[in-house]
């Protein structure tokens, strides 16, 4: 008699598909990055899905990136408007919103970056190495990861405000010696 | 006890700081350094009792540190507060001579359970 315990593979049948990147960082990252958010700053961040990322309008905003190299290669961006990156910076530096300075908030952003880095590095089986966050503020720019296509774009909300995290992963071709690869994706 | 945070964020050294006094570590002296370099200067100039460190940082990483001060010394009770965990990393945090290893983000309860015995 079988252990019920035991789960018997019919070789009839082919096995169920290995799970892709983007289904891991679905299903992996929302909780993770909703930890981040409650343990580092006591705020709420709440998945999104379905709404478009946060657009080239006009409106100030602010992105972290934080590169990652080894076995999987690729990028996180964590982007959000200027007045989350407020709200993320006051909540970190225990001060108000309004008195934060561009330094801090660039320093708040970065490590948010780094932090959401180290999630994503983990979801992964730590094949990676994390590089130091970039960060960019602007009311019109595109961050782009040249030979990189967009694995996962994840869309938030805090306190009524919208967060982005956008993962992009090395296109095949260029891991390894090739580097002709000439096209470039956007993360927008 | 003098404790030193050591990391490139501002930020985030408050945020160990503020930690520290949530975990009850509220009677310590806690001094900072933005990088490994600036760290061993200050761990040189007047030793702590306990490093914090973080492990990725621009000019001397955490782990540069740690290894430098294995070497030439002083040793205070050194561990690392970092985002990234791997088993790989612990292991050579470990070898090193690391006493503990916490990984971002943490909370109160995460400091007590790893600096019990430490400070």
């Amino acid at each position: 008699m079988l252990d019920p315990l035991v789960e018997v593979h019919d070789p009839s049948t082919p096995p169920p598909p290995k799970e892709t990147d983007d289904a891991l960082f679905a299903r992996e990252l929302p909780p993770r990055a909703a930890e981040i958010f409650a343990s580092i700053l006591g705020l709420d961040l709440t998945p999104a899905p379905g709404e478009p990322l946060i657009a080239n309008d006009g409106h100030r905003r602010w992105s972290g990136c934080i590169a990652m190299s080894g076995d999987w290669r690729g990028a996180v961006t964590l982007s959000c408007l200027e007045p989350m990156a407020r709200t993320i910076t006051a909540a970190m530096f225990g001060t108000e919103p309004d008195t934060s300075t561009d330094a801090e908030i660039q320093d708040a952003i970065g490590e948010m970056a780094n932090m959401f880095g180290g999630q994503v590095k983990s979801v992964l089986g730590d094949r990676s190495v994390l590089g130091l966050p970039v960060v960019i503020e602007g009311d019109n720019f595109e961050t782009t990861v040249p030979h990189s296509h967009a694995v996962v774009k994840l869309h938030f909300h805090c306190e009524s405000h919208p967060v982005d995290v956008v993962i992009v992963g090395a296109d095949a071709r260029t891991v390894g010696a090739r580097r002709d690869g000439s096209h470039a994706v956007s993360e927008n | 006890m003098r404790i030193l945070i050591v990391d490139d964020s501002r930020a985030m050294r408050m945020i160990i700081a503020r930690t520290l006094r949530q975990a009850g570590y509220k009677d310590h002296v806690v001094e900072e350094a933005g990088d490994g370099a600036a760290a061993l200067e200050a761990i040189r100039a007047s030793t702590p009792d306990v490093v914090l460190s973080d492990w990725n940082m621009p000019v001397m990483n955490g782990i540069e540190l740690l290894e430098e001060l294995q070497k030439n010394g002083p040793k205070p009770k050194f561990g690392f507060l970092t985002t990234e965990g791997s088993d790989e990393m612990r292991e050579r945090a470990k070898t090193a001579g690391a006493q503990f290893f916490i990984t971002k983000p943490f909370s109160p309860e995460a400091f007590q359970d790893a600096l019990a015995g430490v400070i």
